[in-house]
């Protein structure tokens, strides 16, 4: 469903990502893991087309997503790191334009958008100015706004960050259901206790590139045979030349 | 013992105020400086991501120009202001004023007016009566504006106000509150570009000499405490009581109203027949005991110093009060609640009645015509006042204020009797409308413009919407003027409607083509990454729009079809061009380190045309200043065409290899035999049409201007212009309009457009006689090369085309 292909992407000297190797089966919930500055948001700004790759490529569903971006867009619900809204519309707004841009009918993008708000427990902030939002209500709309046109893979850049412990929960809980939908999620974190809850596979990057990545299981018997997910990772990303001398 | 310990962790001594106020400032002019210096910081290795900064060092050079520009002309126009006070306020009718021929008053006349004598200074002043008065207006009127403009800063309409975080640190509020003022009075740019300038000026009138910048710079200061002041409260007091969105409208506001006091201000300096001469001698008497009229007396009387204390004594007393209000401003804290909350507040009952139904499906039958992207911009339009008064009111200002600038040339009056300076009103409110909104068109949806990389629609698509919708704004403007110039016209003939038509056609085809124009060269005046909202449109496009439609009065001036047609052609393909280039660029614009590849496109051949004839030109003119002729010799052209098409394309070719573009053109292919053939059939088949069509102009005799061309050379030059129109031209003309400017179009457009618009380019820069057989040399050129994708068979077709037309032409002439 996603495959990445010696995925790169270097800012002058500095390799963001280099040499990034997946795939991503269909129905999967698939962790990305890393510390900050690992390059999780890179990686995921080039499936979006936001950055350009240096070299290499990201298909989903068979689709470049730099040549056939259009395309890939029909497919893929992205949610931000940071997501951050038109001044002057208010949320209910911003999430109906969002449905009309993917080709729901007015009264459609309508209906669409009142049940995710529902369903987010956004209601009362429907018709407040978006950029009024505190950081989790952001992040909760900008859920709504990858869900809207319900597609079949979900892209999330820490989709739990900023959130309170219960809306955290409910937006996991979202999660799993659309898992059971059969729909590819494919979410970055650095929260591994989520991870570990979630995710079936998980890929680990550090200073750009892949230095693990499997089902949480082999990964554990592999790495530190009967540690944590954390141990795991902690071990993986250990710094360089700290385990030596 | 643990309390000693405790004491040291926490800070050896509290910071004392005036390192605060030093550090306080000190940050905030670094900040400045760093903001300057960001901008001509050229990858000078910054630790920060963005190595390859896309800013040019030339923005620098700009910005520097540009503020030099504005103080030497606040200056000029300071200086033209009281010159104009004086010739108004401080003269006489020599003979009135001096019934008696009295010899007491000085006998000086008015240089330039001989009607006039100078009134004597007031008692104990070096200015007359009058013009004391008139500078005190000014002054006053001057601060008011400085007032204004220092309230209208966007700094309110941001959602985060430095005091918040200033608030935390470990300074009492009122040490903080006299930092703050400090802080404004150094940063206080905009007062004092209003009035330094003219206390400047104003004292070296009063007889200051080289210290007169030092006294005007000194008077200035303490005005900007009085508006730091001021600003102070009024940002502190809105801040507590509005929400950041009524925040914006209220700047957005104070922006219009700043602007006629500023029209007002200036308009003694613009026309000694300014309204403003006549308020004067209303002037009440205790304007003169305010701060603006004490500092214009410090200059002028005798006693300066008593005045100017005087001056500093009101500043200070009403600074102090003005503190004490701020902290009683201030007293529950700094954060007002409910202003800039993000918690949930529930939809007011009225609201959900009014609201909620209309959400519906029902009201929407109105909008249909509209796609999601343009309702969401006249959402935008109606909600963000700033952004309203910007696209729709300061356009009308702005032409109006150039009307009124102009009211003595008579401008107005023409207006309305000659409809070609209607038409060139209409398209200049019309090209500043989009100046205001299609050019800021990324800039609008700035940091949220990751929402369009969400959806199923490309960039390109999004903007043409968003284009097409300004252009429909922007026609707003012309629609009604013309309306109303169609229903003001009393005797209308039928010549005048066809030249109103004519004209109106002529706008109202500019205005979607400026509307791309703007909206292309907006992909590359915003940075939707930059964090600072003023940096995010770089000026100098700003400058390029407004000179491209300045430019497009050559289609509203002129006077044959054919150069209207030409022009307007013309410009639609600059916006042609400008737009291919910003497509390029859609897929990188939130990448801050990735370029677009480097291809050929129409602006490339827009580019080397323009360098091809300008060396043309610049070497015959050479040629007849260093040889005092007035007609070029037949060698000196040769050498100057063949000169500047080497040029060219040696200069192309260069910049090509360098940045490894992509479909360049060649000049030979795989199958060399395909490319000639091509060329001698089509080259037959335009020459076959231009031979006809020369047999036919000569006969029924349509360009008899163009038959003194036909003359001629020297049998000795015979063969040299021969080559040159053989071979040299088809070389260099099929490059550039081939090969780069029918090439960049043929990526974007089908092949009938890109023939068609190819050879229209081709057919304008041949004299008017020669248009249609060129016209269809350029189809044909285009089509050979489209085929064989050589330019070895447009060169054959236009080699086989000039040849048979300059043997028919020759042997007619024989």
């Amino acid at each position: 469903m996603i495959e990445f292909q010696q995925l790169r992407k270097a800012y002058g000297e500095f390799a963001a990502v280099n040499g990034l190797e997946l795939a991503i089966d269909k129905g999967e919930m698939f962790g990305f893991l890393g510390p900050n500055g690992a390059g999780k948001t890179t990686t995921i700004r080039m499936m979006m087309g936001i950055l350009v790759p240096s070299s290499g490529s990201v298909r989903i569903d068979g689709l470049d997503c730099q040549a056939d971006r259009v395309e890939v867009k029909r497919r893929v619900g992205y949610l931000p790191d940071n997501p951050i809204f038109y001044d002057y519309l208010r949320g209910r707004e911003i999430l109906e334009f969002i449905g009309e841009m993917h080709g729901q009918s007015r009264e459609d993008a309508g209906k669409n958008a009142a049940r995710l708000l529902g369903d987010l427990a956004l209601d009362d902030a429907a018709e407040e100015y978006a950029v009024n939002y505190s950081t989790g209500m952001k992040k909760k709309l900008g859920l709504a706004c990858a869900l809207i046109h319900d597609p079949s893979v979900l892209i999330l850049d820490e989709p739990t960050n900023g959130l309170d412990p219960r809306a955290s929960r409910e937006v996991q809980d979202r999660l799993r259901v659309a898992a059971g939908q059969g729909k590819t999620i494919f979410l970055s974190t650095h929260l591994l206790d989520m991870a570990e809850r979630l995710c079936s596979r998980v890929a680990i990057i550090h200073k750009g590139e892949l230095v693990a990545v499997g089902p949480l299981q082999a990964l554990q018997e592999r790495v530190v045979p009967g540690g944590s997910l954390e141990e795991v990772f902690l071990e993986v990303t250990r710094p360089q030349g700290s385990d030596r001398e | 013992m643990t309390t000693s310990i405790s004491a040291k962790s926490i800070s050896e001594k509290p910071i004392s105020a005036t390192r605060a106020a030093w550090l306080l400032i000190r940050l905030r002019l670094r900040r400045q400086w760093n903001q300057v210096a960001a901008i001509y910081r050229f990858r000078a290795g910054a630790p920060d991501r963005k190595t390859a900064s896309r800013r040019s060092p030339t923005t620098w050079l700009v910005t520097a120009f540009v503020g030099l520009a504005m103080v030497g002309s606040f200056a000029n126009l300071a200086s033209q202001g009281i010159s104009n006070f004086e010739l108004v306020l401080g003269t006489v009718p020599v003979n009135a004023a001096n019934p008696g021929g009295g010899e007491t008053m000085r006998q000086t006349r008015v240089p330039g007016h001989p009607n006039l004598q100078w009134v004597p200074p007031a008692p104990g002043s070096v200015l007359s009566a009058g013009v004391q008065q008139g500078v005190t207006l000014a002054a006053t009127l001057l601060l008011i504006v400085a007032l204004l403009i220092t309230m209208a800063n966007r700094e309110i309409a941001r959602p985060e106000w430095d005091l918040e975080w200033l608030v935390t640190l470990p300074l009492s509020l009122s040490t903080l509150l006299v930092i703050r003022l400090i802080e404004r009075v150094v940063g206080g740019a905009a007062g004092f570009v209003a009035l330094a300038p003219f206390l400047s000026v104003l004292a070296w009138t009063c007889g200051l000499r080289w210290s007169a910048p030092l006294a005007g710079i000194g008077l200035t200061v303490p005005l900007l405490f009085l508006l730091a002041t001021v600003q102070m409260l009024y940002d502190t007091g809105l801040r507590l009581s509005l929400s950041p969105s009524r925040l914006r409208n209220v700047q957005a506001l104070m922006s219009v109203i700043a602007l006629p006091p500023l029209f007002v201000a200036m308009s003694p300096a613009i026309s000694v027949s300014s309204f403003v001469f006549g308020w004067v001698s209303a002037l009440p008497a205790w304007v003169a005991w305010l701060p603006p009229g004490l500092a214009v007396r410090s200059l002028a009387s005798s006693d300066g110093w008593f005045w100017f204390m005087m001056m500093t004594a009101q500043i200070a007393v009403f600074v102090v009060i003005g503190l004490m209000a701020l902290a009683r401003q201030l007293r529950n804290g700094v954060v007002a609640a409910g202003a800039r909350e993000a918690v949930m507040r529930k939809p007011s009952p009225r609201r959900q009645l009014e609201q909620r139904p209309a959400l519906r499906p029902g009201r929407t039958g109105m909008w249909t015509p509209l796609s999601p992207v343009q309702r969401r911009e006249l959402v935008l339009l109606a909600r963000d006042r700033t952004f309203m008064v910007q696209t729709l009111l300061v356009p009308a200002l702005m032409v109006g204020a150039q009307i009124f600038a102009n009211s003595s040339t008579g401008l107005v009056v023409d207006a309305a009797s000659n409809p070609v300076h209607l038409a060139a009103i209409t398209f200049g409110l019309a090209a500043t409308t989009l100046a205001f909104s299609a050019l800021q068109t990324l800039n609008a949806e700035g940091q949220a413009l990751w929402i369009l990389y969400c959806v199923p629609h490309s960039l390109d698509q999004v903007l043409r919407q968003k284009a097409k919708f300004w252009a429909a704004v922007a026609a707003i403007y012309p629609v009604v003027m013309f309306a109303g110039a169609v229903v003001m016209a009393r005797d209308i003939t039928m010549q005048s409607s066809i030249q109103l038509l004519g004209l109106a056609i002529v706008v109202l085809v500019g205005v979607p083509i400026f509307a791309t124009i703007a909206t292309a060269l907006g992909v590359f005046a915003c940075d939707p990454l930059e964090q600072d909202i003023r940096r995010r449109v770089r000026v100098t496009y700003f400058y390029i729009y407004m000179l491209l439609a300045s430019l497009y009065a050559y289609a509203i001036y002129a006077t044959s079809v054919w150069q209207r047609l030409a022009s307007i052609t013309l410009t639609a393909l600059v916006a042609m061009a400008l737009w291919q280039k910003a497509r390029d660029r859609f897929d990188y614009l939130l990448d801050p380190s990735a370029s677009p590849p480097p291809r050929i496109s129409v602006s490339d051949g827009l580019i080397a045309a323009l360098i091809f004839f300008v060396l043309q030109a610049l070497v015959v003119a050479l040629q007849l200043v260093i040889e005092g002729t007035l007609v070029a010799t037949a060698g000196v052209i040769w050498i100057a065409f063949c000169g500047a098409g080497a040029v060219t394309y040696g200069l192309m070719r260069l910049v090509y290899w360098r940045s490894g573009a992509s479909d360049v053109p060649r000049m030979f292919g795989k199958d060399v035999g395909k490319a000639m053939l091509w060329g001698i059939v089509a080259g037959a088949l335009a020459a076959l049409v231009g031979v006809v069509y020369l047999q036919v102009i000569t006969s029924l005799d349509l360009f008899p201007e163009a038959r003194q061309i036909i003359n001629l050379p020297e049998p000795s030059l015979a063969t040299m212009v021969a080559a040159m129109i053989i071979v040299a031209a088809p070389i260099f003309e099929e490059f550039i309009f081939r090969g780069l400017i029918f090439g960049g179009l043929r990526r974007s457009l089908d092949l009938p457009v890109a023939a068609i618009a190819s050879a229209a380019i081709f057919a304008i820069v041949h004299p008017p006689a020669s248009v249609i057989p060129v016209f269809v040399l350029g189809l044909c050129t285009a089509l050979a090369y489209e085929r064989t994708r050589m330019l070895a068979a447009p060169i054959v077709v236009h080699m086989v085309y000039n040849a048979a037309v300059m043997a028919s032409q020759w042997s007619a002439a024989n």
